[in-house]
């Protein structure tokens, strides 16, 4: 019975004891779900992430590969150089441009690659950029390849920072515009060349109106002027004029020297004499007008000095013309100088590389007022006082030298005077 | 009493200088243009004859030739406006004697024309 009794105890108890081994089992089936389920979902986003994480590398990749394209196909150089000037970053253009190899530019400094102007500029401009933190264009930036040549670039450049925001060096982009340098340069100059042609042409316009207009007028004004003078003549043989008469008389006859002046310069534009042109020496011709003028240069205080170009070419001229014309230029430059303390007159000629002859008088006059500068060579501009002069020998002399195909102007020279160029095509042309 | 004849195209010319010549003792007949002055040559036969260069229709060269033809011995003196030496070397080749250019001196007029006479009556 014990046996029995103790068998049913043991039972009992192992019943009890699996019931409690069920509990515990249920008991920790249920942990093992929770804790499961949050294992399983943190290896969910683990491997979500590690997902996310390839993802974003392959954009970066794509992104880097698609900036690299960019950079790589640009036509125009992109640059990093450090806070010293030196080429930290830049892609192929920028070796095309100056003609490195990468190996050459890596690390190379500005001051290998830009003249000596182009470093001082670039410093100063770099400064301001490092200073300010605004982003600056250059557009002349002169740069020497490696083989010598000088090219010049159109920057943009703007500063680095760096990741606490200290400033790292600089970026930008630069453009070859050589060429277009090159063409807008010619354009001007070609510009320049029209701006001549066209005031020559609005000259001979000019000259052709005024010759149309005196032909005629310088006739009809001459024969009063003959009738008036004859009948003053006449008047002035009288016998017992009172002498304030007589003095009139003279006033009168003075006036009509006047009128007879301009009326001979007048003239000039409707004459169908003929234009005698001979091959002659500038030189000689120069020499013959000083003569010419010594006494009353001399008469004047002014010391004439003189430098001859030897040998220079004979040059087809009109010699009476042209002797007018340097006439004409010693005669203003004798008025200008009237009254100052030095009276230089100097005169040089000379031979310019394209073949023409060169005569160049400058004197220490008062020179030309900047707004006259375009005026002069007009017909009767004249900045003396009425009566003194026709303000129609500069507008012929110009006249005559364009006959001959060739050039003249004024410029304000050094010593407080003014300079006339002539310039005379050489004998082929 | 020696003659004169002037030939201008323009009136009051001819009155001075009539006033001028009369004054100085000559006998001065006057003509507006070629054709009258051609026939005063032939009527008058002037000894000396000033002409006016540009003239409306026949101009002074033209009627330099033909006073020439009528009397080959007159002196004329050409009057011009302009200085002009292609001109004035035709109408000396032509028969002038002397040109003088516009405005006249009265005096130097008045010498030129007497020592002409001197020499056509001498």
């Amino acid at each position: 019975m014990t046996e029995d009794s103790n068998r049913s105890h043991e039972y009992a108890r192992l019943e009890r004891r699996l019931k409690e081994c069920e509990a515990e089992v249920q008991y920790y089936k249920g942990i093992a779900a929770v804790s499961g389920k949050r294992h399983l979902r943190e290896l969910d986003q683990l491997s979500r992430l590690i997902a996310e994480q390839r993802r974003a590398e392959a954009a970066l990749r794509k992104s880097e590969e698609k900036y690299r394209s960019i950079l790589e196909s640009m036509e125009e150089g992109y640059f990093e150089v450090d806070l010293e000037g030196n080429m930290v970053f830049f892609n192929d253009s920028v070796c095309r441009i100056l003609e490195y190899s990468r190996e050459e530019l890596a690390g190379m400094n500005n001051r290998r690659y830009a003249s000596a102007d182009t470093s001082k500029k670039m410093f100063r401009i770099f400064n301001e950029i490092y200073r300010t933190g605004n982003p600056a264009k250059i557009t002349d930036y002169e740069v020497i390849t490696k083989k010598g040549d000088t090219k010049i670039l159109e920057l943009s450049t703007s500063l680095m920072k760096g990741a606490g925001n200290e400033p790292t060096g600089f970026r930008g982009v630069a453009r070859d515009v050589t060429e277009r340098r090159r063409t807008e340069q010619a354009l001007v100059s070609a510009s320049k060349e029209l701006e001549q042609t066209k005031d020559m042409l609005v000259h001979s316009e000019k000259l052709a109106a005024l010759g149309r207009v005196t032909a005629g007028v310088a006739h009809e004004i001459l024969n009063p002027l003959n009738i008036i003078s004859m009948r003053l003549q006449l008047l002035g043989m009288a016998k017992d004029l009172p002498e304030e008469a007589q003095a009139a008389l003279r006033v009168c006859r003075d006036q009509m020297g006047r009128i007879l002046e301009i009326t001979k310069d007048l003239g000039q534009f409707s004459r169908i004499t003929q234009k005698h042109f001979v091959p002659s020496d500038l030189n000689k011709m120069v020499e013959g007008v000083l003569n010419l003028s010594s006494p009353h240069l001399k008469q004047e205080g002014i010391k004439p000095r003189v430098e001859y170009r030897p040998d220079l070419p004979r040059v087809s001229m009109d010699i009476d013309r042209m002797n007018q014309v340097i006439l004409n230029v010693f005669s203003n430059a004798t008025a200008a100088m009237k009254g100052r303390k030095t009276k230089e007159l100097r005169v040089s000629t000379g031979l310019n590389p394209d073949g023409s002859v060169r005569l160049v008088i400058s004197d220490t006059g008062t020179g030309i007022a900047e707004d006259d500068l375009g005026s002069i060579f007009d017909p009767f501009f004249t900045t003396k006082a009425p009566g003194q002069g026709t303000g129609l020998g500069l507008f012929i002399s110009y006249s005559i030298v364009q006959e001959h195909g060739g050039k003249m102007w004024a410029e304000n020279n050094s010593r407080g005077g003014a300079s006339f160029f002539i310039e005379l095509p050489g004998p082929e042309r | 009493m020696e003659r004169i004849l002037v030939v201008d195209d323009e009136i009051e010319i001819c009155n001075i200088l009539k006033e001028f010549f009369s004054l100085k003792g000559y006998e001065v007949h006057t003509a507006l243009d070629g054709p009258t002055a051609v026939n005063k040559v032939r009527e008058v036969k002037p000894h000396i004859i000033l002409l006016d260069i540009i003239m409306p229709g026949m101009g002074g060269i033209e009627t330099l030739k033909e006073i020439k033809k009528v009397d080959p011995e007159a002196g004329v003196i050409m009057v011009t406006a302009v200085a002009d030496n292609e001109v004035a070397r035709k109408t000396l080749e032509l028969g002038a004697y002397d040109y003088i250019t516009k405005p006249m001196d009265l005096d130097y007029l008045e010498t030129v024309v007497a020592v002409k006479i001197l020499d056509l009556l001498g």
